[in-house]
C-alpha cells in the first residue's frame, strides 16, 4: 500500500460500548496496535476494528489527541532497559488536553497503554508523576484513594532500607 | 470501570515511576504493596559506586573503621555479624540492580573496608554473583584509594553480563589489563564492549593480552575502542568475530584529531567472508593503507552501510578519488560515508603552506560518489577546499538520488577561494530536491538577479555555509529566501572544536572565521523577515488582481 493512498483512507473503530468511529488512517495509526491490526487485515477497508478495552468517551478523547498529533514524526525506538531521568515537561497543547478529572486521566493511561500510543502514555504518566512529586506516602494514598496494606513495621523497614535516596 | 490506581499493572506503574526522581520512588514504594516492587526496581536499577554503601547497609548497619586515612575516603565495617536472614533481605535488592557504574568521580567516598568485604563474601549463601541480574557494568581503572576495587569488581562478573566498559587508566594499566582477562573468562557472553584509555603507550605484553581477551569474546556485536589502541593485530582479531555488527571509535561522534596514530592499523590479510554481519565500521588509516587493505579480498563486510574514516595522511585530491573508487567498489550498498582528516596536528602545522593549499578537491576527486547508489549521507572534512564549477557539482549530485545529508567541507582550515558560488543553490534545488541538510563552502560574490527562481528545496531543514566569505548580505538573504523553505534553519556552528582551531589556525584567521560566522548568523535572522515580506507582497498582488477582475466584470 502506498503512502498517498493511506492519507485518504478511512478506518472504522468500534468501542466496547458499540459505538463506531470513522477516522483518517493517519490519525488511527498513531496507535501501534491499530496500525498492526490494519496491516494484518490488509486492504479490506470495510472491516471495523473492535477495541473491546476502550469505551466511546475515552476513545473520543484519545482520538482528539491523535488528531492533533497526526503529523508528528515516528518516535525513535527506545532501548529495552529504559532509564529514568526523563524530563517531566509537557507541551502546551498536551498540558491543556490532560487537564481532566482523575477518572479520565486513569482511563487515558490505560487506553494509551492498550492502544500502544507511547507519546500519549508519556503525557499521562508525566501528569501522574507530577502529582506524586514531593508528596509523602500518606498524601499519595489520600490523593489516589489507596488503602495502606503495609503493617507499620513493614513500612518502617522499607523506609530504612531506601532512606538514602530521600532528600537528594 | 472503577479507578484503581493501586491495582495498576507493574508495567504501567513502571512507566509512571520512570518520571519520578529517587526521592519520589522511595515514597511510592511505601504507598502500598503493589507499588513497592515497580518503584524499587527503578530506584536500584542503576547502582553507582558511591551508592554501594547503601546496598551493603541492607545486610547490616555500617560503621566507620577506627583510624581513617585523611583522603576523603571513609572505610566502613559491618556493625554486627551477617546472618542468613540478612542475605534473604539483601538478595531481592541485589536482583534489582541492572547497571553497575564503577566510575570514580571526585567525591568523598564511604566504602567497605577490605576486611568487611571479605566477611561479606564469606557469609554469602551460595556462589551466586552479587548482582545476579546486572547486564551492564562500567569499570574505571582509576581506582578509589583504600578500596579493594578490583576484588569487588571481580565478584560482580557473571555469565549474563552483556555490556562492559573498561577505562584503562594511567595508574595501573597492567593490573587492569589482567583484570580484563578475568572478565573475559567469567563473562564470556558480553556483546557490547567499550574500551577507553588516556594512555598513549602500551607495552607489547599489554597489547597482546588485550587482543587475546577481545578475541575470546566470541559473541561481541558492538565494539568501541579508543583509536590509539587500534592496531593491525587487534583488527585481525576483530575480523575473526562472527557476530560483529559495529566497530566504532570510542569518540564516535567526534573522530578526534588528537589521536596520534602512527602505526599501521589495518592487517595484511583478510580471511574469506570477513565481517559477515558488519553494518558499521570506523577506520583510522591513511588513504594508501585503506586502498591496500580493501584490495586484499573480496566479499569483505557485505552488509556494511555506515563507514567512518579518520584519515591520518595528507589529503591529496587524487588520493581521495582513488579511495572513493575503492570504497564504492567494495561497499556498493553504503548509505553513510564520513571522511575526516584526523592527521597528527604537529605534522600538519609544519606541512601547511601559508598561502593556502594550491590543490583543491575537484570534480574528479568527488565523481566516484555517483557509484554509491544508496548513499544517504556524505560528510567530508579536511584542509583542502572543494572547488569546481557549479554545474560540475550539480552533475555529480544529480546522480546521487538517495543523498539527503551533504556536508562538503564547509569549514576548510585555510581561507581559500573556491569556484563554487552561491548561485549553485537554485541549480541544486532543481537537481537534488530531496536534500535535507546541506553544508557548503561557497563564493558569495554573485549577481543580484531579479528573476525569481522557480526551484526551491522543499524538504531542506538546515543549511550551513561555514566560513564562506560574505560579500553582500542583502543579495545573499534574498537568494536564500527564494530557494529555501520557510522551516529551514541557516546554521553557523563551528565544525572544529575551539582547541583544534587554536592549534591549527593563526590568530588573524581565527578572527576572520569568527567574523564570518557572525555575519551568517545575522543573515539567518534576516531571512524570516524577508519571508514575511514575500507573504505580504503576494497578498497585495492577489488583492489587486481580484480588484481589477471586479472592475472589468
Amino acid at each position: 500500500m502506498s503512502t498517498t493512498e493511506d492519507k485518504t483512507r478511512k478506518v472504522k473503530l468500534v468501542t466496547s460500548d458499540n459505538e463506531e468511529f470513522e477516522v483518517d488512517w493517519e490519525v488511527a495509526t498513531r496507535s501501534v496496535l491499530i496500525k498492526h491490526m490494519l496491516e494484518d487485515i490488509g486492504e479490506s477497508e470495510e472491516q471495523a476494528i473492535p477495541l473491546p478495552n476502550v469505551t466511546a468517551n475515552v476513545l473520543k478523547k484519545v482520538l482528539e489527541w491523535c488528531e492533533h498529533h497526526r503529523k508528528d514524526p515516528e518516535p525513535a525506538p527506545e532501548s529495552s532497559d529504559d532509564n529514568r531521568k526523563r524530563t517531566l515537561e509537557i507541551g502546551d497543547w498536551d498540558a491543556k488536553f490532560i487537564q481532566v478529572d482523575q477518572e479520565m486521566l486513569f482511563e487515558i493511561i490505560l487506553a494509551a497503554n492498550y492502544l500502544d500510543i507511547k507519546a500519549l502514555l508519556d503525557v499521562g504518566c508525566k501528569t501522574v508523576a507530577n502529582m506524586i512529586k514531593g508528596k509523602q506516602p500518606e498524601e499519595i494514598r489520600k490523593m489516589f484513594n489507596i488503602v495502606n496494606d503495609f503493617t507499620p513495621e513493614e513500612e518502617a523497614q522499607i523506609k530504612k532500607e531506601n532512606e538514602w535516596a530521600e532528600d537528594r | 470501570m472503577s479507578v484503581d490506581w493501586k491495582g495498576l499493572s507493574h508495567d504501567i506503574l513502571k512507566q509512571i515511576f520512570a518520571f519520578c526522581d529517587k526521592d519520589g520512588l522511595t515514597r511510592c514504594a511505601r504507598t502500598c504493596k503493589n507499588w513497592k516492587d515497580p518503584s524499587l526496581d527503578l530506584l536500584w536499577f542503576d547502582l553507582r559506586i558511591e551508592d554501594f554503601e547503601h546496598i551493603f547497609a541492607i545486610l547490616a548497619p555500617l560503621l566507620p573503621v577506627a583510624g581513617q586515612p585523611h583522603n576523603g575516603v571513609t572505610r566502613l565495617r559491618f556493625s554486627r555479624r551477617i546472618t542468613h536472614r540478612d542475605w534473604r533481605r539483601f538478595i531481592p535488592y541485589a536482583s534489582r540492580v541492572r547497571h553497575v557504574d564503577g566510575f570514580h568521580r571526585d567525591e568523598d567516598y564511604r566504602i567497605l573496608s577490605e576486611t568487611a568485604f571479605a566477611e561479606l563474601l564469606m557469609t554469602r549463601p551460595a556462589k551466586t554473583p552479587l548482582f545476579p541480574r546486572a547486564r551492564r557494568f562500567e569499570v574505571d581503572g582509576d581506582l578509589i584509594p583504600y578500596f579493594p576495587g578490583l576484588k569487588v569488581f571481580l565478584n560482580l562478573l557473571h555469565e549474563d553480563l552483556r555490556e562492559f566498559t573498561l577505562n584503562i587508566s594511567e595508574e595501573s594499566p597492567d593490573e587492569i589489563v589482567k583484570f580484563f582477562e578475568e572478565v573475559v573468562w567469567r563473562s564470556p557472553n558480553i556483546t557490547n564492549l567499550d574500551i577507553e584509555t588516556s594512555l598513549n603507550d602500551f607495552n607489547e605484553d599489554m597489547k597482546n593480552s588485550l587482543i587475546s581477551s577481545i578475541s575470546a569474546l566470541r559473541r561481541l556485536t558492538t565494539v568501541a575502542i579508543y583509536p590509539g589502541l587500534l592496531t593491525a593485530q587487534l583488527f585481525s582479531a576483530l575480523q575473526q568475530l562472527p557476530d560483529l555488527q559495529e566497530v566504532r571509535d570510542f569518540f564516535s561522534d567526534s573522530l578526534s584529531r588528537a589521536a596520534r596514530i602512527t602505526n599501521e592499523t589495518l592487517p595484511h590479510t583478510i580471511p574469506s567472508n570477513a565481517f559477515p554481519r558488519l553494518t558499521r565500521l570506523t577506520l583510522h588509516c591513511s588513504f594508501a593503507e585503506l586502498y591496500r587493505y580493501l584490495s586484499l579480498g573480496k566479499g569483505f563486510a557485505p552488509r556494511l552501510r555506515h563507514l567512518d574514516i579518520g584519515v591520518v595522511s595528507k589529503f591529496k585530491p587524487a588520493n581521495l578519488r582513488i579511495a572513493l573508487l575503492k570504497i564504492a567498489e567494495t561497499f556498493p550498498l553504503l548509505e553513510h560515508l564520513r571522511i575526516i582528516q584526523t592527521d597528527c596536528p604537529s605534522a600538519l602545522v609544519v606541512e601547511r603552506d601559508p598561502t593556502g593549499s594550491k590543490e583543491s578537491l575537484n570534480r574528479r576527486s568527488l565523481n566516484p560518489l555517483t557509484r554509491l547508489r544508496s548513499l544517504h549521507t556524505f560528510i567530508l572534512r579536511c584542509d583542502e577546499v572543494v572547488s569546481m564549477a557549479n554545474d560540475e557539482l550539480c552533475a555529480i549530485l544529480s546522480q546521487c538520488t538517495s543523498l539527503k545529508y551533504l556536508i562538503l567541507n564547509h569549514e576548510p582550515l585555510a581561507l581559500p577561494t573556491t569556484e563554487l558560488t552561491l548561485d549553485v543553490l537554485p541549480m541544486l534545488a532543481q537537481k537534488c530536491p530531496q536534500l535535507l541538510q546541506l553544508c557548503l563552502f561557497v563564493d558569495t560574490d554573485v549577481e543580484d538577479a531579479e528573476t525569481v527562481t522557480s526551484h526551491t528545496f522543499e524538504k531542506m531543514t538546515s543549511i550551513d555555509f561555514g566560513i564562506s566569505p560574505v560579500h553582500d548580505k542583502r543579495v545573499i538573504t534574498k537568494l536564500l529566501a527564494q530557494v529555501l523553505p520557510e522551516e529551514c534553519i541557516l546554521m553557523s556552528n563551528p565544525a572544529h572544536t575551539s582547541d583544534i582551531e587554536a592549534l591549527l589556525v593563526s590568530p588573524e584567521d581565527r578572527k576572520t572565521r569568527e567574523e564570518r560566522r557572525k555575519e551568517w548568523a545575522e543573515i539567518s535572522q534576516w531571512i524570516p523577515v524577508l519571508f514575511d515580506f514575500y507573504y505580504l507582497y503576494e497578498e497585495i498582488n492577489s488583492t489587486t488582481t481580484s480588484e481589477v477582475a471586479v472592475q472589468v466584470g
